[in-house]
């Protein structure tokens, strides 16, 4: 049935499919939009060192680190 | 099919009388739920109770640190708990000892067709008794990622592209390294296109083979459509893993300074940090396993485990004799090493030894020892 509609609608749905998850690849390497406090350590690593190695990470309990929680389109 | 019947029973009944001897071992440590629920559990239990965003235990960090946590296992445990009636931890242990009834079941099945002269009954006891087997029992990802693992090698040796990519897509739902069987249905696609080379309708081939492809990376990429539609980081499943000193230095890195660190005494105590040279031990103990793998021609198999063991040290120590411990090619490999032992006296020995060392095992889970971590 949905041979007739689409003809090759395995292929279509596949190219889409794969497109889709190329542009969501490319989104996530290219375009984070996030606080540049969250920015600076989770993907820029200019703001310091890891707090589990450091010790001032309580599991469970607060952080330390500021300017974390807030993505900037939020 | 009688046979698989029967170790259906035998592996529901042991899987039953293990966890009544880990709720008895629990009763000083404050009873089961809370004594078995230690270091990840609770980031899962709170997933599935209260969802990605409002989790506020972080303060400043907000509920930031909980995507590193796939979604797959905590939306189980949360179906299990609204359908039971069950507190989260109780629903995580019911569902992931469900589970992984389920993985011991589709290892026997897979085992009969990859080995068959391995007696399932060795493999039954093996998965149930090894020490460190007790991770299946835990609301863990662990025993839905070995089951789904097993379904999807299943399907594929019956040549079912599709069903092997929706198993795929369920596992890069479950954890990161779920990716690696992406290679494997790459290759089992390129194969059937290969061998449909002379085939007229080339384009009804193509799609054949296409969409498994494309829907087996599905799993992942919803959760990162996910991601980047609620805090903009598309990527934040990796990103945070910093807060857990992950960092990509490769795993050659991460080895030399395992064995460098010689810190073995770490072990005797428990409550400090974790012995990096414990942990490398079990990366190359796994990776050479995986080299035997690969020398036997399962290649496909030592892919998958040393990709287990690969992906995670290119950034980090920690978790290494879990993830070594609780992958199905590494205890196949185990259970035919084991073979050899036959006759009931020793067979009763060997089990005995295994359930007494996974005893002494859970009971250093539950003062939450850093060997187990």
């Amino acid at each position: 049935m949905l041979s007739r509609i689409v003809p090759h609608w395995r292929l279509s749905l596949a190219l889409l499919l794969l497109a889709a998850q190329a542009l969501l690849l490319g989104l996530g390497l290219f375009d984070a939009r996030v606080s540049p406090g969250y920015r600076a350590l989770f993907i820029d690593h200019t703001m310091m060192t890891s707090p589990y190695e450091s010790h001032s990470f309580v599991w469970p309990g607060p952080a330390v680190v500021p300017e974390m929680a807030v993505p900037s389109h939020v | 099919m009688p046979r698989l019947r029967s170790l259906a029973l035998v592996t529901t009944a042991l899987v039953l009388a293990r966890v009544a001897v880990y709720a008895w071992i629990a009763v000083p440590f404050g009873g089961l739920t809370d004594a078995i629920c230690q270091y990840d559990c609770g980031w899962y239990i709170r997933l599935a109770t209260e969802g990605y965003l409002s989790d506020s235990q972080w303060d400043t960090l907000g509920p930031v640190p909980n995507w590193a946590f796939f979604p797959l296992y905590p939306l189980l445990v949360r179906a299990t708990a609204a359908l039971t009636r069950l507190p989260g931890e109780l629903a995580g242990m019911l569902i992931a000892n469900l589970l992984f009834i389920g993985f011991v079941l589709a290892g026997a099945v897979y085992l009969r067709r990859t080995r068959p002269n391995l007696d399932p009954m060795l493999w039954v006891l093996f998965a149930v008794l090894f020490p460190l087997g007790f991770t299946f029992s835990v609301p863990y990802t662990e025993s839905l990622f070995a089951l789904l693992t097993m379904l999807a090698l299943l399907a594929l040796q019956q040549n079912r592209l599709l069903p092997a990519a929706l198993f795929t897509a369920l596992l890069c739902a479950t954890r990161p390294t779920g990716v690696l069987m992406i290679p494997i249905i790459l290759a089992a696609c390129a194969t059937t296109l290969w061998r449909a080379r002379h085939r007229p309708d080339r384009l009804h081939t193509l799609g054949q083979v296409l969409l498994p492809l494309a829907v087996a990376p599905l799993g992942l990429s919803v959760y990162m459509l996910y991601q980047y539609a609620t805090i903009g980081d598309a990527l934040a499943f990796s990103h945070v893993q910093l807060l857990w000193g992950r960092q990509w230095h490769g795993p050659l890195h991460w080895l030399i300074t395992g064995i460098t660190a010689w810190d073995w005494g770490n072990m005797l105590h428990p409550n400090g940090f974790p012995s990096k040279t414990y942990d490398s031990a079990w990366a190359l103990l796994g990776l050479g396993v995986a080299g035997w793998l690969a020398w036997r021609r399962r290649f496909a198999e030592a892919f998958l485990l040393a990709g287990t063991i690969l992906l995670p040290l290119s950034t980090a120590l920690h978790s290494l004799p879990r993830f070594v411990a609780t992958s199905p090619f590494f205890l196949f490999a185990c259970c035919e090493a084991l073979a050899p032992i036959t006759g009931t006296r020793w067979r009763m020995a060997l089990a005995g030894s295994l359930g007494l060392a996974q005893g002494l095992v859970i009971i250093g889970w539950y003062i939450a020892s850093n060997a187990l971590y």
